[in-house]
């Protein structure tokens, strides 16, 4: 998948679940949704193409990746639950910039759970998509999921 | 986007949506990680995969999440896009051999202003009838001439 961190780009590694700080934002992350990129999605999830409209669940795709260039989600990471909210059609050869932020951090019962807040605007900094992410990790090799 | 009274989808409390079924194999698990860039090695290592709870490989939550997106989409069309809310919760791991069913039935319909707004639950199921994901779905429909 095509993203570019942008603004003040953090080079630093993924940040462990014990370095994320509740209400903490991240660099934004800049993703081209491209046809050739779009049509790999349609394909994958098993979609028809929909009048050159980029399918929801791809842009959260993107905004997802862009967590994971900031958060560190370790192998066996797996999602618990998802809420979504689409609020604007974006074209297929559009330009989106994903907005990650830590909203809670839970560690119970050998497991650690994070909640993070996602949001994607395109160009005109119209805001398409937000949604929150809950992923949980055992404690024991760290936080990943996806 | 404005949608005229008669493209409105005729749906009603208690209506079905039309399910959509999905066959699950590694390739299709593998195909979703190289377009989404997503090599967590639960979805993509059997070995690794094997050795966790889940005793093996399993399919991306977003996977079987489209699955969902594309059931609202085949009903709502566009108005999915610029007005679905999606709330779910992932109860059990869908794994790679697995057949995911996709269910959906309007819970209510109600109408404010110039807003048609459909409440729906939405269910995915797999073959041994567990349930995978469950969770609502709402659109808002806004309604023009």
């Amino acid at each position: 998948m095509l993203v570019e961190m942008r603004g003040k780009v953090d080079s630093r590694a993924p940040k462990k679940y014990e370095e994320l700080e509740i209400g903490s934002e991240f660099p934004s992350v800049r993703c081209e949704l491209t046809p050739s990129l779009i049509s790999r999605f349609e394909e994958a999830v098993e979609a028809s193409s929909y009048s050159g409209l980029v399918p929801p669940l791809a842009i959260l795709a993107c905004a997802l990746k862009a967590a994971s260039q900031s958060i560190d989600m370790p192998p066996g990471s797996v999602h618990a639950s998802q809420e979504i909210e689409f609020l604007k059609a974006v074209s297929v050869g559009s330009t989106i910039d994903c907005h990650v932020r830590i909203i809670k951090k839970i560690s119970r019962s050998g497991l650690r759970m994070v909640v993070i807040g996602l949001e994607a605007f395109d160009r005109g900094r119209e805001l398409v998509l937000s949604a929150t992410t809950t992923v949980v990790s055992p404690a024991e090799v760290g936080v990943s999921t996806k | 986007m404005i949608t005229s009274e008669s493209e409105v989808p005729e749906l009603h409390p208690g209506d079905a949506l039309p399910g959509v079924i999905r066959h699950l194999d590694q390739e299709k698990i593998n195909l979703y990680a190289e377009a989404v860039g997503d090599f967590n090695p639960i979805h993509v290592d059997e070995k690794f995969a094997a050795q966790t709870v889940f005793g093996g490989t399993v399919a991306h939550g977003m996977l079987i999440l489209a699955y969902v997106s594309e059931m609202m989409t085949q009903v709502f069309k566009e108005n999915w896009f610029s007005g679905g809310k999606l709330s779910v919760r992932f109860k059990a791991p869908a794994h790679s051999t697995d057949t995911v069913m996709v269910s959906g039935r309007v819970d209510s319909v109600k109408r404010e202003n110039d807003n048609l707004n459909f409440t729906c639950r939405v269910d995915c199921h797999n073959q041994k009838r567990e349930t995978v994901v469950t969770g609502e779905a709402r659109v808002t429909v806004k309604l023009g001439e």
